[in-house]
């Protein structure tokens, strides 16, 4: 990863999750490398199950990871203890799907947006209604609405709320796990449209997890895909986008349905047999291998290593050569 | 598609009673649909597109909701019917026979603990008086059809054994293994991964190309929407503002709802540029519908929008929008009909 590691807000290197479940183990994450650099949005995307998720709440300690590191600003936060971890909260935050879900239902929105300051921070109540009034007005709410309860506004604005409870204290680092999905598309966009405003404003960084590849597209500089625990690719957006050279990446790209009559009734597409298997039976080998068109006799015995196969480039496939792809996409229905 | 309409829908109002008064969550809805045809439905939380499906199907509970005004004339294998005015008992006769559905969800949609061979036959033996035997061995024949690999022992599973793309295949074959002439699938991929939307597409495009099924496909997603459907209607605050053939509506959208919809996906503008989005958020249809209900976040709206309702009015032969505002000629349309007036006080 070269001359970027310098300005790496994460580093993660061979990160691992595991699940103990009766009858095995689920390997959610498993062996993970890569850097997010300051100011970017990184997009993770897959399918579910594939650990989106679970990267996401390891990067921030929320589960602690079965093995590898995770590098904040230098120092490893999985070597931390709790109270380590605790002071290094406030530079990182979460924003997550289900806002509802993520407040209590009694409190004014005020105390909402209020509350990390009271935990984290030493502050007179005053110096917080003021932050609180700031917040809003920057997440384009109405500082006058501060004693409305969270059922009192609708999806978009609770994410606001979540936007600007998140951002109270100054963080430079943003996991948004799929934070505009239970959105519908017109209040999508002002959703987006706000964080990517926040970022140019504030230098955050971003890791945003979704599925919906279009929305990733829009927003992330870089993408990495993830199946099955691992990432198969991962590369500057318009690239991977316009030349994906995984399998399933391919796949993936080829499946997404596009806003427009007349290029769905043309494409190629790449139809997928069956479906993802339980992490709990990952294949042997390469684990996209029971699903992939290419698979050969070496993919089942042998796993892939993740390597950069052009400045800037991951890809863990052993069909993929340097000099770029040597795949063709399968013709398969109309 | 020259055939007669196999389902014409006529002025569907649906009401439900909510502890502060009624919602008003259909407004007079027409459309019609014919045999071989796919009808894409779009639009988002709220616009009365699974309410309208509801309706059609007798499933809007006596208790909350009630059906106010309109006709849905199906040209069932007996007879027309009108769907909005059948018994509990005569939509017995509809429900799985002459129109299937399948919804989002199919582990709720599922019985637990029957195995999905039985509940595929179940619609057989009920509405075609199969055997045992017979039922058994046509459900095997629609799992194969709707590509489950192994069927014959797949028919002994329970739902739990299958995943969720598995079920949403099982769902599609209870739904069709009476043979009906429609299926309505409300967001029957929504709750699916990307790859196994795209396998669940196919299959659905395959089954109408073995026979004339008529689809009602209903989603939030446009792209499923531009993948699979002949015809779109779009609905917002539960009346339909745009309708037209799938090339017409993604090219030439007239109704400036659609225009800031597909606006707002991301792709459909350049890279790195910012979303399109739509100010505000949809009306709350806590009152009769007497105005323009997307009114109050059009950038296009003048004085008429807040004070009469248009109603869905044909531009050509192919393409309805309910909008007094010509956006390309910056004029009033000619010839909208008014469906509704604002009382002045």
């Amino acid at each position: 990863m070269g001359e970027q590691s310098d300005t790496a807000v994460m580093r993660v290197r061979d990160l691992r999750k595991h699940f103990r479940v009766s009858g095995g183990t689920v390997k959610a994450v498993d062996g993970i490398s890569f850097d997010i650099v300051r100011g970017e949005t990184l997009g993770l995307v897959g399918e579910s199950g594939c650990g989106k998720s679970t990267t996401g709440r390891a990067l921030l300690g929320l589960t602690p990871a079965t093995s590898g590191n995770v590098e904040f600003r230098g120092h490893d936060l999985t070597g931390l203890s709790r109270r380590q971890l605790r002071a290094m909260r406030p530079h990182m935050q979460m924003i997550f799907q289900d806002s509802a879900a993520s407040f209590n239902p009694r409190h004014t929105i005020g105390n909402i947006i209020a509350e990390p300051m009271t935990i984290h921070l030493d502050r007179d109540r005053s110096a917080i209604h003021d932050r609180v009034t700031e917040l809003m007005e920057l997440v384009g709410l109405k500082p006058e609405w501060r004693k409305r309860f969270p059922h009192e506004f609708s999806g978009g604005q609770r994410q606001r709320i979540n936007i600007a409870r998140a951002l109270s204290l100054n963080p430079e680092f943003v996991v948004g796990d799929e934070p505009v999905s239970a959105l519908d598309v017109s209040i999508q966009a002002q959703v987006v449209n706000l964080m990517s405003d926040l970022q140019d404003e504030l230098g955050l960084t971003y890791l945003m997890i979704a599925h919906d590849l279009s929305m990733v597209r829009h927003i992330s500089d870089r993408v990495a895909v993830m199946y099955l625990g691992k990432i198969v690719e991962l590369g500057a957006t318009e690239t991977l986008f316009e030349d994906p050279q995984h399998p399933y990446t391919q796949a993936l790209l080829s499946a997404v349905p596009l806003p427009n009559p007349k290029q769905e009734r043309a494409r190629q597409r790449i139809l997928l047999e069956g479906d993802v298997p339980s992490p709990r039976e990952a294949p042997s080998g390469c684990v996209f291998r029971t699903r992939c068109p290419l698979a050969e006799a070496r993919c089942a015995s042998e796993e892939p290593a993740y390597r950069e196969v052009s400045p800037g480039r991951f890809v863990a496939c052993h069909l993929v050569d340097g000099a770029g792809s040597n795949i063709v996409p399968v013709e398969i229905t109309g | 598609m020259t055939a007669e309409p196999l389902l014409v829908v006529d002025g569907l109002v649906t009401k439900f009673d909510a502890a502060d008064g009624a919602v008003h969550a259909i407004n007079g809805v027409s459309f019609d649909i014919r045999p071989g045809e796919t009808l894409g439905v779009v639009g988002e939380s709220g616009s009365g597109k699974s309410v309208t499906m509801m309706s059609l199907l007798g499933l809007i509970p006596s208790a909350v909701g009630r059906i106010a005004a309109g006709t849905a004339r199906y040209q069932a294998t007996t007879g027309e019917v009108d769907l909005l005015k059948l018994s509990e008992r005569q939509f017995g006769r509809i429900r799985g026979r002459e129109i299937g559905m399948v919804f989002q969800d199919p582990i709720s949609s599922l019985n637990p603990v029957m195995t999905v061979g039985r509940q595929i036959g179940e619609s057989l033996r009920r509405h075609h008086g199969l055997g045992k035997r017979e039922a058994r061995a046509r459900a095997i024949e629609m799992l194969a059809r709707v590509g489950i690999a192994d069927p014959s022992h797949r028919v002994d599973n329970y739902p739990h054994e299958f995943s969720g793309g598995m079920r949403q295949r099982v769902m599609i074959a209870i739904a069709l293994a009476a043979g009906p002439r429609l299926m309505i699938a409300d967001e029957p991929t929504t709750a699916l991964d990307v790859t196994v939307q795209a396998q669940i597409m196919a299959l659905v495009r395959e089954l109408q190309a073995e026979s004339d099924l008529a689809v009602i496909w209903v989603s939030h997603d446009l792209g499923v929407v531009a993948g699979l459907a002949d015809r779109v209607l779009v609905m917002y605050g539960g009346t339909i503002v745009e309708s037209a053939g799938v090339d017409e509506l993604f090219e030439n959208p007239q109704h400036p709802y659609t225009r800031g919809l597909l606006a707002s996906i991301p792709g459909t503008g350049l890279a790195g540029t910012r979303l399109a989005s739509i100010p505000g958020t949809p009306p709350s249809l806590q009152h009769e519908l007497r105005l323009c209900p997307f009114a109050d976040r059009c950038s296009h709206a003048i004085d008429r929008c807040a004070h009469e309702r248009p109603g869905l009015t044909p531009i050509s032969p192919d393409h309805a929008a309910a909008c007094f505002w010509d956006i390309d000629a910056s004029r009033q349309r000619d010839g909208v009909a008014v469906v509704a007036r604002r009382e002045e006080k």
